[in-house]
């Protein structure tokens, strides 16, 4: 099994839930393997934040179950999170940890054959279900090549917050029907061409279009 | 820190709608984390490090719940890389109080970079601060830091000193 199928295998069991994902390769493996997530996964560049972000979003929507789409590189840049995540034992968060046996997207950094063979195959186990506790999973994928077809370009730069936070009492107000924060519209992201513009929110992530290309391909060797 | 300063750092973060603290203790407040511990209003994390601190209360901000990063101010180089990335990259603010080491009047040898290094930093990293050396001062510094900073969608931070954490 490669990262891209067991993203297939995750994607078939997500539905409500929200996803913070590291920047890097997999950004576009995620979007192709789950298309019905994809306005509610959020991408971030910080290295060693994606899965403290997601711990924080579980924290503060104990109501939403969060899954953390995390990197060996990201993960190393901060392993006290995982002492963290023990110690507060959060019960709707999964995080999910990529290795792809480099330190680098591009590969230049790939670490020396003596240490890969152990960890080239999958050490995950199977995807049965969504946790009732924080699972943390480390997945081997190797050097194996994704089946995601690179073709489309995903731009989709998103920027997220649930919430107005101008309005703080309706914040932490849920609909009961869908389960989601009920709140309004934001002013969107600092960007040069969405500054101060209006947008919606759709499960409970707001998304806007880059002005400036996919800050994925710029940032990508740090990934 | 007396006992009053506490009360007032917590009136502060409640009145500005705050709900969970994240902080790594050090001593010039230690009076002030217990007191969070207790208070039933406010759910605490304690982390490893300021960085990963920072990037949860980046991650709680995304949730629309208000968070404050307590810590040293020694803890601001520890979380200046996530703080430039959530708040230059992505315009996710964190909302910081910090205890003023190596400030003026400071005695113990190993804490003067920390009052070498804090407004420096701060400066460089463009977030916006307030010394608060009175505690009539604290709860108007935190109000005024979450809502310039729910505004700017940028950091900002309120930097305890003087008699109130002395």
């Amino acid at each position: 099994m490669n990262r891209f199928e067991c993203m297939q295998r995750l994607a078939s069991r997500l539905k409500d839930e929200l996803v913070i994902l590291s920047l890097g390769a997999s950004v576009d493996e995620w979007y192709n393997a789950a298309p019905h997530m994809r306005s509610a996964s959020l991408f971030q560049q910080q290295l060693g934040c994606v899965t403290p972000q997601a711990f924080g979003l579980a924290v503060g929507l104990p109501h939403r179950r969060i899954v953390s789409l995390d990197t060996d590189g990201g993960m190393m840049f901060n392993l006290g999170i995982l002492a963290t995540l023990a110690n507060e034992q959060p019960q709707n968060l999964l995080v999910v940890v990529w290795d792809n046996e480099a330190t680098s997207p591009s590969a230049a950094l790939r670490r020396t054959p003596r240490a890969a063979p152990t960890s080239r195959r999958l050490r995950a186990a199977p995807v049965s279900s969504m946790p009732t506790r924080s699972r943390h999973w480390t997945i081997s994928t190797g050097t194996a090549r994704t089946g995601c077809a690179r073709a489309r370009r995903m731009c989709s730069w998103q920027r997220s917050t649930v919430a107005s936070h101008a309005t703080s009492s309706a914040n932490t107000a849920t609909d009961e029907k869908t389960n989601t924060p009920s709140c309004g519209t934001w002013r969107g992201p600092r960007t040069s061409s969405s500054w101060g513009q209006a947008s919606t929110i759709r499960n409970g992530f707001i998304h806007h279009a880059h002005a400036g290309g996919h800050p994925c391909v710029a940032h990508a060797k740090r990934g | 820190m007396r006992a009053s300063a506490v009360e007032q750092v917590i009136a502060g973060l409640k009145a500005a709608g705050v709900t969970i603290v994240c902080y790594l203790p050090d001593s010039l407040l230690k009076e002030l984390y217990p007191a969070l511990d207790r208070d039933p209003d406010i759910r605490t994390i304690r982390v490893t490090n300021e960085g990963e601190g920072a990037a949860i209360c980046g991650g709680i901000w995304l949730s629309g719940k208000k968070s404050a990063l307590i810590m040293e101010n020694s803890g601001l180089r520890a979380a200046t890389e996530p703080l430039a990335r959530m708040g230059m990259g992505a315009g996710i603010p964190v909302v910081m109080i910090m205890s003023y080491r190596g400030d003026l009047g400071e005695n113990n040898w190993w804490a003067i970079p920390h009052g070498m290094t804090m407004e420096p930093l701060l400066n460089a990293m463009r977030i916006p601060y307030r010394i608060v050396g009175r505690e009539d001062a604290i709860e108007r510094a935190i109000a005024d830091a979450y809502a310039w900073s729910h505004t700017a969608y940028y950091h900002s931070a309120v930097v305890l000193a003087g008699s109130v954490v002395r």
